[in-house]
């Protein structure tokens, strides 16, 4: 009785709680910023309302319509060091928070980058200093892209006037090609000289210039800048970047590449399976074939990569590193890059630059991976390349690190021709031979057989090829290459073991063939397509089968196939090898089809652990399950 | 035991029936009015210090309220910041009562929203936004819907109900617009797809009244692989439609496909008699062009068409008479070139002037605006053209240029912000310079990426002078400029990059709409009258009713870098 009044109340209680009204929830936390502020809440939550209050009132009462968000922007004046209320009614609950602005009036922010690395943060505390020193790194006699960025955070004219002065020994290369400004020469170094007006909010002042830095040492640039605002308000900035010069190899030692791949997925890891740091382009006579089997799109969309190339890069050193890593791929004796490898203008931006270029921020002691997109824009010759990666430091000309790859573009494979063109007389001879010779096979056939074939067919595919089909891309995705010894089990070990045990009961030519057309059939239908390319594939595996069986003599001998050791071992030898062209047959055909370009090891792996260990081991588990079944024919 | 398990059952439904909450009125205040939200509102009364302010009752003159589908309304409220209301407010069931105080700036106002199709998440580094289109009718009381998977709908904007959904096109619905024959609401269709076709349908019913396969002009190519999300865009398509006062359609039919390694494009414009689907004239009259064409203007009038020729990669041919990269101006009346200007490459970095969806005119067609994809921004009198001798057209210039996003130098790798938008008001121009040209390579996303382009990111407001009035920098990639009939309310919408790669590190907190009140002056110039923020980013293509009281936006949904699903597919109307 007691049980039945806990459980009531246990259910009462999980009523309620499904639809209590919300009670609070944890804090938020509020940043103000020069337009606003940005409210951050501990876990995406969905909003009704937003409300900011100050002195002067409500300033914000904003209907949210329930979005989800964890972040979100409000836009509204504030006043420096007032008190704030933020009210926000979320369906968890409502959230009060109630913050001080800070003690800045934020009228503009001011930015001296040497080298220039990236637009700070419009919200970027730094920039809102009155004054600032920051360090800087640039490498000997390398030219640094540098700027002085001024940018006003509120509306209403503003001159800006100030200098930025370069120390002797750092020379200006590019000068600014600002209106008004003036560059002036003395024995203590170069001062550029520079007047604005900024009258809009988020207008900027942007006034990049180019030095060239001398041998090692250390050199400090500084900028000091006036705004002076229609009512004569003055606000003076001053900021100063100490820059160390240091040798090409020391920083090059603070960025390591760990690791390079070529292809690689679209995340940058390793495509181990197939052959590194080669580009297998189909001839076009393959392209045609892949085509009639439905295989190759009619068109070729060269505005997406070909593959990817991935990069593990770490950062040493104590402080963030920007980089643009640049990649193109040249001609092995020349500096050109070919036409086929220039990379699509939505990659460029239209520019005439003829590599790929991409960005990315090195947290200190980390490792970042970065991808890179291969194009391939035409079909380029077969032979070597060169694959040249730069990494340079934002700002800076000469790379920091340059490593050369070697490309290999193939293109034809003779072997792969070899196979493909047997898997296609087979397959058509098998296919013209069967649709000759239908009565009379069907003819040979007892219903009865005909029944356990399909049963047997049905269990390769529930055993073999459902589980594949389930589980093949996770185990692809956590083992890669290895997957084999896993997929291998299924596809493999226990194929084969039903298919000898089914051969044992009914042991005639013919046999393999229906069970490999069911196990086709359900496969089509269950997971779809039933392509051309299958009867490829399908058809070769079915002449090696049968003629493995055959030459085993299990099918020849019928009835009088001895299942001695002898014997057995010698059909382990006739399946594995049957069962290796078939592996070779589908990777080939792969490649020729599917313009994948496996690797040697990977190859040889599948037909070890597939064709020659599985399947042998296969034919004796297959012996001993076929000796608990009994047949009673009659 | 199985009573208890009955009793299990009716605790599970009695429990939460007898906490059923009271539905709770909600008031805020939003542009040019007061917000009521109760279901079934029969009746509101808005007080200000006691003063009955507005009475509203459903079913008796509206005097300007707007019922939004039985529980949202609208009252024309002209409200002060800091001024306290009372809101009262009835349904069936019960009456409620509020205190609510004006705040600075007005909410947004949802609507409706309408769910679309169920389409697959583009993420950070696969697929594309599903390309959707939004019309609203003349008159503010329809929205046209085309979808990705070729659905056309109409919703009624006040009842939020679908009153036409059907699939026209076997690719997508790319662009729509609303006419009238006879009275008869009717709706031109242009879809993108292996036909290409235009359709004129009845609005109500989808009744086709005619159709226009431009295929037989422009080429068809074949279908791609089956999982390419990308082949729909290699098919002909509508990349533009407008609809004339007088009830014509002008549209540009564009295609462009790669055949070999190279790009090809068949591109003409077409002005089409709304009524019988004849063309009147079409640009070129006796072949198709082979550049690009991807958005053009025209006049309130549809006196003067303002168009710019582009190809990204050399173009595999020439025309004999028009060039590529050319601004040309026809005459809406004939297609006949008034003027052109042949946009000079900016040298050294790029080889050829290129446009997306930066061509724009003025309402009465007198000024001409064009943003470039190498940053540059250029504005012209149409009527200044003059004749050259040798040159077959005459000719006309910029007035003036500005050199917003051309390419900045990093090393000596430069680094570009194309204008991908331009607008045009009546005293003011309008860029917006969605990011920049290099892309974010680093897989992780818990470092900000590099922004080296100080334009990045921008709305930009010039004045006719060539003056900067304005400008408002957005944390996201902000895409499309929107404009209302008056040129009063302009909105644009916060996506990603579009580039796969570059939505790495991208912010997703800035997804939905920023509105402008152009009008405004004083330290309110270019302040947001108020941001709309949604799950999803929203797709580029919006829409602003004529009036400016409505903003339809597509939502998408979106796979952030861990996976996880942002948004869905839905179209939101508000206000």
């Amino acid at each position: 009785m007691a049980g039945i009044l806990i459980l009531l109340a246990g259910t009462g209680v999980t009523a309620w709680y499904f639809h209590a009204s919300p009670g609070a929830v944890r804090g938020a936390d509020v940043e103000f910023v020069p337009d606003g502020a940005w409210l951050t809440l501990p876990y995406p939550a969905r909003l009704r309302h937003v409300r900011v209050e100050g002195r002067e009132g409500v300033i914000v009462s904003r209907k949210s319509g329930g979005v989800e968000k964890e972040r979100l922007w409000l836009v509204f004046d504030w006043e420096a060091g007032r008190d704030y209320t933020f009210t926000v009614s979320t369906e968890e609950g409502t959230i009060v928070v109630e913050k001080s602005a800070p003690a800045h009036d934020y009228t503009a922010g001011v930015q001296l980058s040497v080298p220039f690395t990236s637009m700070a943060g419009l919200t970027s505390p730094a920039i809102f200093e009155k004054q600032t020193a920051a360090p800087g790194t640039a490498i000997e006699n390398n030219e640094l892209t540098s700027a002085l960025i001024v940018t006003a955070y509120r509306q209403g004219e503003r001159t800006v006037t100030g200098r930025v002065i370069i120390p002797a020994g750092v020379k200006l290369t590019a000068f600014p090609q600002n209106r008004d400004t003036k560059t002036t020469y003395d024995e203590r170094g170069t001062v550029i000289h520079f007047r604005t007006t900024l009258s809009v909010a988020y207008e900027r002042f942007y006034m990049p210039f180019s030095i060239r830095m001398p041998d090692k040492g250390e050199y400090r640039l500084r900028a000091e800048v006036t705004l002076r605002g229609a009512d004569g308000r003055e606000s003076l900035f001053s900021r100063a970047v100490t820059v160390k010069v240091v040798g090409k190899e020391s920083l090059a030692d603070t960025i390591r590449l760990i690791r390079v791949s070529m292809p690689a997925g679209i995340q940058g890891i390793a495509l181990r399976q197939y052959a590194a740091d080669t580009l297998y382009i189909q001839p076009r006579v393959f392209k045609k074939l892949g085509r009639f089997f439905g295989i190759e799109p009619k068109y070729i969309d060269y505005t997406h990569p070909f593959t990817y190339q991935g990069l593990v890069l770490e950062n040493t050193g104590t402080g963030s590193i920007a980089l643009l890593i640049n990649s193109a791929v040249y001609y092995r004796d020349r500096d050109i890059v070919p036409a086929a490898f220039r990379p699509p203008d939505s990659m460029t931006g239209g520019t005439k630059d003829a590599a790929v270029t991409v960005t990315a921020v090195l947290p200190p002691g980390e490792k970042t991976r970065v991808v890179l997109p291969v194009y391939v824009t035409s079909d380029p010759l077969p032979g070597e390349y060169r694959r040249v990666v730069r990494l340079i430091m934002m700002g800076t000309v000469s790379p920091v690190a340059e490593y050369e790859f070697p490309l290999y573009v193939t293109s034809m494979n003779l072997t792969a021709w070899t196979f493909t063109l047997i898997a296609v007389f087979l397959s058509l001879t098998a296919t013209l031979v069967f649709i000759i010779r239908f009565k009379k096979i069907v003819a040979r056939m007892k219903v009865r057989w005909l029944v356990i074939i399909s049963l047997y067919g049905a269990m390769t595919f529930v055993v073999s090829n459902v589980p594949v089909r389930i589980f093949g891309s996770f185990v692809s995705a956590v083992m890669g290459p290895f997957s084999v010894f896993i997929t291998g089990f299924f596809s493999s070990l226990l194929y084969w073991t039903l298919l000898v045990s089914l051969v044992r009961l009914l042991p005639r030519p013919g046999t393999v063939t229906f069970a490999t057309l069911v196990r086709y059939m359900l496969n089509g239908i269950m997971f779809g397509g039933f392509q051309l390319a299958d009867i490829l594939f399908t058809g070769t595996g079915i002449v090696a089968k049968e003629a493995a069986f055959y030459v085993s003599g299990l099918t020849r001998r019928g009835e009088g196939f001895k299942w001695n050791t002898g014997s057995v071992l010698y059909l382990a030898v006739c399946l594995s090898l049957a069962d290796a062209f078939i592996t070779l047959t589908g990777l080939y055909l792969h490649m020729v089809l599917y313009r994948l370009y496996f690797a040697d090891w990977y190859i040889y792996l599948n037909v070890i652990i597939n064709s020659l260990l599985y399947t042998s081991a296969a034919t004796f588990t297959g012996r001993r399950f076929s000796d608990r079944l009994k047949w009673e024919d009659g | 035991m199985r009573r208890v398990l009955l009793c299990m059952l009716v605790l599970l439904f009695v429990v939460p029936g007898c906490m059923k909450k009271e539905a709770r009125m909600q008031a805020y205040f939003v542009r040019g009015g007061l917000a009521v939200e109760l279901p079934g509102i029969t009746t509101a009364t808005v007080l200000s210090e006691g003063t009955v302010v507005f009475r509203w009752q459903k079913g008796v003159e509206d005097k300007g309220a707007v019922l939004f589908g039985g529980d949202k309304l609208f009252l024309p409220v002209e409200w002060s910041a800091g001024e306290k209301y009372s809101v009262e407010a009835r349904n069936r069931d019960s009456r409620s009562a509020v205190e609510v105080t004006a705040p600075l700036k007005p909410s947004p106002m949802l609507i409706h929203r309408v769910q679309l199709e169920d389409v697959i998440p583009f993420s950070i580094d696969q697929g594309t936004a599903p390309d959707t289109f939004v019309k609203f009718s003349g008159d503010n009381r329809y929205l046209a819907i085309g979808s990705f998977h070729g659905y056309l709908r109409v919703v009624d904007v006040k009842t939020g109900r679908v009153i036409l959904s059907k699939k026209i096109a076997e690719g997508m619905v790319k662009r729509i617009g609303w006419g009238k024959i006879d009275g008869q609401r009717v709706l031109y269709a242009g879809e993108q797809s292996p036909d290409g076709y235009i359709y004129c349908l009845d609005a109500m019913t989808g009744t086709e009244l005619w159709k226009y396969r431009l295929a037989d002009d422009i080429e068809t190519s074949r279908p791609e692989r089956e999982n390419d999300r990308y082949a729909v865009y290699k098919f002909p398509g509508v990349y533009r439609l407008k609809v004339l006062p007088g009830g014509d359609v002008v549209i540009v039919g564009t295609h462009g496909w790669d055949i070999e390694g190279r790009r090809r494009y068949r591109c003409m414009v077409y002005r089409f008699d709304g009524r019988t689907g004849r063309i009147k004239w079409r640009w070129p009259a006796d072949r198709t062009l082979p550049y690009g064409l991807t958005w053009f203007d025209i006049s309130d009038d549809g006196g003067r068409l303002l168009l710019l020729t582009s190809t990204w990669r050399p173009p595999g041919q020439s025309d004999p008479v028009y060039e590529n990269g050319t601004l040309y101006c026809l005459s809406g009346d004939t297609g006949a070139v008034l003027w052109e200007y042949r946009v000079p490459p900016l040298r050294p970095y790029y080889e050829r002037a290129t446009a997306w969806q930066g061509v724009a005119l003025s309402a009465d067609g007198r000024y001409a605006v064009i943003g470039l994809n190498d940053g540059r921004g250029m504005f012209f009198d149409t009527r200044r053209a003059v004749s050259v001798k040798g040159r077959r057209f005459p000719q006309n210039s910029p007035l003036w240029v500005k050199e917003i996003g051309t390419p900045v130098l990093i090393g000596d790798i430069p680094v570009s912000s194309p204008v991908s938008y331009a607008g045009a008001g009546r005293e003011e121009v309008y860029f917006v310079l969605p990011g920049t040209s290099i892309p974010s390579g680093a897989v992780k996303g818990k470092v900000r990426k590099p922004a080296p382009h100080p334009a990045a990111g921008q709305l930009y407001a010039f004045g006719l002078d060539g003056r900067l009035r304005w400008k408002w920098k957005s944390y996201g990639s902000m895409q499309g400029i929107y404009l209302s009939g008056d040129s009063r309310w302009l909105f644009t919408v916060n996506a990603l990059a579009g580039m796969a790669g570059s939505r790495r590190g991208g912010r997703t907190s800035t997804f939905g709409v920023t509105l402008f009140d152009t009008s405004g002056r004083g330290p309110e110039t270019g302040k947001p009258v108020y941001l709309y923020p949604t799950e999803g980013p929203v797709f580029f293509m919006a829409d602003i009713s004529e009036d400016g009281r409505y903003i339809a936006l597509v939502e998408v949904p979106f796979a952030d870098e861990n996976g996880i699903q942002k948004g869905s597919y839905r179209v939101h109307i508000i206000h």
